[in-house]
């Protein structure tokens, strides 16, 4: 079985085109993923864009080659230039089906080694509190290790939310609770699990930033900051966390771009 | 040119926000952003972002450390500068000679060679 697989592997690779998708494919997730690990002063999103690239150009070659060696029909009944642009395509669409579920614990786990668990009572208790009144599982909060104000949420593996120390600095207790807040609403949203899609799927292809694409996630931003207002009663504590994180972003590109 | 210079070429010299926070925060004491800020804002214009920015950049120059404090249910970093008033200076200047030497090589070595035989 073992030969098997290795004579098909070597056959496969006999292709020049196979070997030049595969090589190609390697080589970029090879640089994607060394990009990810020696730039340390990317934005979020451009880091989420490097993990889901290394991902599905890692993944890419292994569906190719299970996609040619498993479509011997296809082989049969069109030209085999046809039959490797076919396979091509749908080992892109599956290599990238399977990085949108793979993506997600491999950015966790990135998020997750600079980050501990909170377990302070009184965070704990607003966690427990407010996610029993929105009828969610108690999610887990987390503080991040970074400077830079920032906070998210995944809706996957029971729910998380992070929350970097830059944001605790600059940030009152209020304040901190409407951004806790904010980002419960979104793991309550049954349409964050779209957000997220859609803001991942944004950065693969720049064919998918549709205007009603970004509507519905304005749409969902504006129901968080509802939910928060509702919530505290009022708007100022979220407005001025905004207004912090804003200003520290602007004065933090003028200082030194890296930082913002 | 001078100034093109002092610019462009040392960039581990503070600029005026900077030395205020390191001011305070010299000799040897630990402080919150939040701390450092309520010093500074009678004194000076600044917003309390800015101080976490300039923080954050003397951070990356290794010219501060931080770390983590838990307390009153709160979350803060507090930071501690690296080296006393007199290292950093020490570590400028070591960095600006080293720059010149550099940049101009003999002829900046022979200048302080003048310029140290003409003071003794």
């Amino acid at each position: 079985m073992q030969i098997m697989l290795i004579s098909d592997v070597v056959y496969f690779l006999s292709n020049p085109i196979n070997l030049a998708f595969t090589a190609v494919s390697v080589i970029g997730s090879i640089i994607a993923a060394a990009f990810l690990i020696k730039m340390k002063n990317l934005s979020s999103n451009k880091k989420i864009f490097l993990a889901y690239a290394h991902i599905f150009l890692l993944i890419f070659p292994v569906i190719f080659f299970v996609f040619s060696m498993g479509c011997t029909a296809i082989y049969n009944s069109c030209s085999k230039l046809h039959a490797i642009f076919y396979i091509a395509v749908l080992a892109g669409i599956a290599a990238f089906l399977a990085g949108i579920f793979v993506a997600p614990f491999a950015i966790l786990r990135f998020y997750s080694k600079n980050s501990t668990l909170i377990t302070e009572r009184k965070i704990s208790e607003f966690a427990d509190e407010h996610s029993k009144k929105m009828g969610i599982k108690k999610p887990e909060v987390y503080l991040l290790n970074s400077s830079k104000p920032k906070a998210f949420s995944f809706r996957a593996f029971g729910g998380k939310i992070f929350v970097s120390m830059g944001m605790a600095d600059l940030l009152t207790k209020k304040e901190l609770e409407a951004v806790l807040l904010h980002e419960m609403a979104h793991l309550s949203n049954k349409a964050s699990l779209f957000r997220q899609l859609v803001s991942i799927t944004k950065l693969i292809s720049p064919l998918t930033y549709f205007a009603t694409l970004k509507k519905e996630l304005k749409k969902e931003e504006l129901a968080a900051d509802g939910f928060v207002c509702r919530i505290q009663r009022a708007s100022k504590y979220l407005n001025s966390a905004k207004g912090k994180v804003n200003k520290y972003n602007y004065i933090a590109s003028i200082l030194n771009p890296k930082l913002s | 040119m001078g100034k093109r210079i002092y610019r462009n070429r040392f960039p581990s010299v503070l600029s005026p926000l900077e030395a205020d926070v390191l001011k305070l925060l010299w000799p040897d004491r630990s402080m919150k952003v939040k701390q450092i800020y309520d010093q500074l804002k009678p004194k000076r214009k600044v917003a309390l972002s800015s101080v976490a920015v300039i923080l954050d950049r003397l951070h990356d120059k290794n010219v501060v450390e931080r770390k983590i404090e838990t307390a009153r249910g709160g979350f803060r970093y507090i930071y501690t500068p690296k080296k006393d008033k007199k290292e950093f200076e020490k570590s400028v200047v070591d960095d600006v000679v080293n720059q010149l030497i550099e940049k101009f090589g003999s002829s900046a070595v022979s200048y302080f060679n003048e310029r140290f035989s003409r003071k003794r």
